[in-house]
């Protein structure tokens, strides 16, 4: 987390609904607390790089169709 | 850079999901309950031999180091990220808080303006400095 960043923004938690999982199950399988899911998806907390390719995989996705920093190219 | 076992161990089951959790609990139980009985214990007026003997001390202080790091080996290996930057923010202001608040202190009783510092009380600040930052940054 770096201060004074914006919050990255995430489709974890449509990706999650898509699946009716509950917070608590994305948890279990990325084996972190629910709190931990829970910040991930409200843009509190950005996963560190092992868990943002855990969270990649779990989905069968890229890490940047996951998450989006918003940094505009060109 | 975190390792990526953190992030690849096996989810703890049901039954183990809260043994952190009590285990802390019940850390902070058994504290509370030496805090409380070392206080009723020790008034003793001047002259009178302490509550402790030295061995009892000695053999109080290598049980709560040894307990503390069980408990803390526990923690480092069923935490998550999440939770261990919180606790690294909240142990940095709590110590922060120290670092700046004995100076200060010092300074105001030198200057006649406070009483000695009271590291008791600075501790006891210092730690629940630290727990409001912990608490507010993994359950915000």
């Amino acid at each position: 987390m770096t201060i004074g960043k914006e919050d990255m923004k995430n489709r974890l938690k449509v990706l999650r609904a898509e699946r009716d999982w509950t917070q608590a199950d994305l948890a279990e399988r990325l084996a972190v607390s629910r709190q931990a899911v829970n910040a991930i998806e409200r843009g509190k907390y950005d996963p560190s790089l092992p868990l943002a390719f855990a969270i990649a995989r779990l989905f069968d996705m890229t890490i940047e169709e996951i998450f989006d920093d918003e940094h505009e190219n060109g | 850079m975190m390792s990526t076992k953190m992030a690849e161990k096996p989810a703890p089951n049901g039954k183990h999901r809260h043994a952190l959790r009590n285990a802390f609990l019940l850390s902070g139980a058994v504290a509370v309950a030496i805090s409380a009985a070392v206080t009723l214990l020790n008034h003793s007026p001047a002259g009178q031999p302490p509550a402790f003997s030295p061995v009892a001390g000695v053999l109080l202080v290598i049980g709560g180091l040894l307990g503390f790091s069980a408990v803390s080996a526990v923690y480092m290996k069923r935490t998550d990220e999440h939770d261990l930057l919180a606790n690294l923010w909240g142990l940095s202001v709590g110590y922060l808080f120290f670092a700046c608040a004995v100076p200060i202190w010092w300074t105001l009783n030198h200057s006649g303006l406070a009483g000695p510092v009271n590291f008791w009380t600075l501790y006891v600040f210092s730690a629940l400095i630290s727990g409001v930052v912990w608490g507010w940054r993994r359950f915000r």
